[in-house]
């Protein structure tokens, strides 16, 4: 399959090392049958089956030694070999060119067909993992352009490319591609993640509505991830009561991520309300449950909390492990607040 | 087929009669079929059912005589037809006790005689049954891992007996004394014997092209005029290549393209089985005159040259991948070379 544009270019059953030397040697500086792009690089691609049983021996392929002896010239290449100029040869030749080619086309069409996403998502995946960026994104797209089942993951793939460059327009783009994907996983994935890139373009309501088709299709802790978003959405937005629904959600859901994330901004609401008590249960279970930095906001919290009931020696215990706090403004403040 | 038969088969049957091998269109004789049919195995008379069987045995074989190369004939006419091609007048291929050549064309004066030699058949019929004998199928578990049949003991014996019964096939048709007609090895009923068949019957496809390949390039009517030894062998073998060429050509061009793989596989296969024996002839040759290498002074290109050259053409113009059971059946060959020119000895010696 072609480095440059993705066709399958030749095709070969090999009988031992030197046809596949051969076939190799021959491939380069083809043209591709399908769109006549110039061969230089090109991937070789077999079967995963057939690889793993000749790795291990119990293959067939590539076993054969090969003719010796006197048939030792029988496999050779007769690159010179004289054709015949008798006006027969000629027409037969002419005729079997034209429908070899045709033949070749067919085959390379439909192994492209069948093969292309996957080789095009491997080739993806594997230049991503080396740090060759241009070549991944590249591969990525080809594969986001049969349509097939792994378009979706490429196209996901290709968002997260360009989310790491800081291009949140394309990667909305890509997301949203991969927004369509027949499985309802990658689709709360991709929904997330499409949320998550309008947010940062300013698409505030486009970014919640991807937020909620996440939860609509999303299961576990996807799900659980997007409904905690959909819930900081609308806190931000100044839906108090649309925001308490969705954290309430989250935290009933017991997700070890994002239900801790929830109770955090929960609390907060709860202590604005005035129900400091909610906002202290919500809280302890926040720093107790949550990951580092959720259980040292929590802390932070829970200091304030206690320092408001008058408990100082309690609240600055808090305040200590909120000192440690990713967030400069809370590690600051509760660096003060616990001396 | 019935009628007056047509000049150039009389001019053919007249070739025969004149050398005293008139003999060769006698139908054949009910003795020796009911013998035959007495010798085959169990297997072969259960394949072949009771009927059958009692039909051969009543047969009085006083119909017409069968020309067993009509239908590789037809097979070429039918890839000439697809090519649109003419031949310049008429042809009859049939058998011809050359003893020095597999085959060769002659024109004659109402056309083109295609002789293949007596025999030969014969030998391709017995080397491609030893070669299906030896075949082994394999299949593919759930998970993708090949599994390859056992041999069961009778198997196991052709795999064995092949060697002889090449060795013994190729002794006889060199020496064509007709008296150590070698013993058929029983052909498998299954997709062994029909791998088996298909290549003998595209090695004779072949062997026939490579005569309509003479006649279609115009070497019949040529005139050399090279009167140095060997500007003439350069011309000679210029002119075989170019013979295996259109052979390789009209045998591509005749390929059904609705045929599955395995046949269009078989079909590419025959030349190289052709070639190989050629190569065995050879060498073999040289065992029974005791000769060295090179003194017998050839009119055609080593056989692996041929065998490249025609690899040539089906790789460029064919499907490359379908010379995997041609390869595989040079490889076989190659792995026995051996021993059995050591039971060619042996055999010699007796």
């Amino acid at each position: 399959m072609s480095c440059e544009c993705f066709h399958c270019v030749a095709y070969r059953v090999v009988h031992n090392e030197s046809q596949s030397r051969d076939f190799i040697l021959s491939v380069a500086g083809t043209t591709c049958p399908l769109c006549g792009v110039r061969t230089e690089e090109f991937y070789l691609v077999a079967d995963t089956v057939d690889i793993q049983h000749v790795e291990s021996g119990t293959g067939t392929w590539n076993l054969a030694t090969g003719p010796d002896g006197g048939y030792a010239g029988f496999g050779g290449k007769q690159e010179n070999a004289s054709r015949g100029t008798s006006s027969a040869a000629q027409r037969l030749r002419r005729q079997l060119a034209e429908q070899a080619d045709q033949e070749k086309q067919r085959m390379c069409r439909l192994i492209t067909d069948s093969a292309q996403a996957g080789v095009a998502f491997t080739v993806g995946d594997k230049a991503e993992q080396d740090g060759r960026l241009d070549q991944a994104r590249r591969a990525f797209e080809v594969c986001a352009g049969t349509g097939g089942r792994e378009s979706f993951q490429a196209a996901l793939r290709l968002g997260q490319l360009w989310e790491s460059e800081q291009d949140h327009r394309s990667a909305a783009r890509w997301y949203r591609q991969a927004a369509d994907a027949p499985d309802a996983e990658l689709r709360a994935a991709a929904n997330l993640l499409l949320g998550s890139a309008r947010q940062k373009i300013g698409e505030v309501d486009a970014a919640e509505r991807a937020y909620q088709r996440a939860v609509d299709c999303g299961t576990g802790s996807l799900q659980a991830l997007a409904a905690l978003r959909v819930g900081m959405s609308r806190h931000d937005r100044g839906d108090r009561t649309g925001a308490r629904d969705a954290y309430e959600r989250v935290i009933a859901l017991e997700d070890e991520v994002a239900s801790p994330d929830a109770a955090l901004n929960l609390g907060a609401l709860e202590e604005e309300a005035g129900n400091w008590e909610r906002a202290r249960e919500l809280w302890d279970y926040a720093h107790s449950c949550g990951a580092l930095e959720t259980s040292r906001l929590a802390a932070f919290n829970l200091g304030r909390y206690w320092a408001h009931r008058g408990k100082r020696r309690r609240a600055r215990k808090f305040y200590r492990i909120a000192e440690h706090s990713e967030n400069p403004e809370i590690a600051v403040r509760a660096a003060r607040e616990s001396r | 087929m019935t009628g007056p038969p047509s000049p150039v088969e009389q001019e053919y049957r007249d070739l025969l009669a004149r050398h005293g091998f008139a003999h060769l269109l006698d139908p054949p004789d009910p003795e020796l079929v009911r013998e035959f049919v007495e010798r085959l195995s169990e297997t072969d008379r259960e394949f072949l059912g009771n009927d059958f069987l009692d039909e051969l045995r009543a047969n009085d074989y006083r119909q017409p005589y069968h020309n067993r190369f009509d239908e590789a004939h037809q097979n070429i006419r039918r890839a000439l037809a697809a090519g649109g091609l003419e031949l310049p007048g008429e042809v009859y291929v049939g058998e011809y006790p050359h003893r020095s050549f597999n085959a060769q064309a002659v024109a004659g004066r109402t056309g083109t005689l295609i002789l293949l030699n007596t025999g030969l058949l014969t030998l391709l019929d017995r080397v491609g049954t030893a070669i299906g004998a030896s075949l082994l199928t394999f299949g593919r578990t759930p998970d993708g891992r090949i599994t390859r049949a056992t041999a069961t003991p009778s198997q196991e014996q052709q795999r064995v007996s092949a060697t002889t019964v090449f060795a013994e096939s190729l002794v006889t048709y060199l020496a064509q004394d007709g008296v150590r007609l070698p013993e058929r090895l029983s052909t498998p009923f299954d997709e062994r014997g029909m791998f088996g068949f298909l290549m003998a019957s595209s090695a004779v496809n072949f062997t026939v092209g490579h005569e309509f390949g003479h006649l279609l390039a115009g070497h019949l009517h040529e005139t050399t005029g090279h009167h140095d030894i060997r500007d003439w062998r350069a011309e000679s073998l210029r002119r075989e290549h170019e013979a295996d060429e259109l052979a390789a050509l009209l045998l591509l061009r005749g390929l059904d393209p609705s045929a599955d793989f395995l046949h269009r596989a078989l079909a590419v296969a025959g030349p190289f089985l052709f070639l190989a024996l050629d190569h065995l002839i050879t060498r073999v040759q040289q065992e029974i005159y005791d000769l060295p290498d090179g003194v017998i002074e050839r009119t055609h290109p080593p056989s692996d040259e041929r065998a490249a050259a025609v690899r040539a053409v089906f790789t460029e113009l064919g499907d490359p991948n379908a010379l995997q059971f041609a390869d595989a059946v040079v490889t076989w060959l190659s792995g026995r070379e051996d021993e059995v020119l050591a039971h060619v000895r042996r055999l010699l010696a007796d």
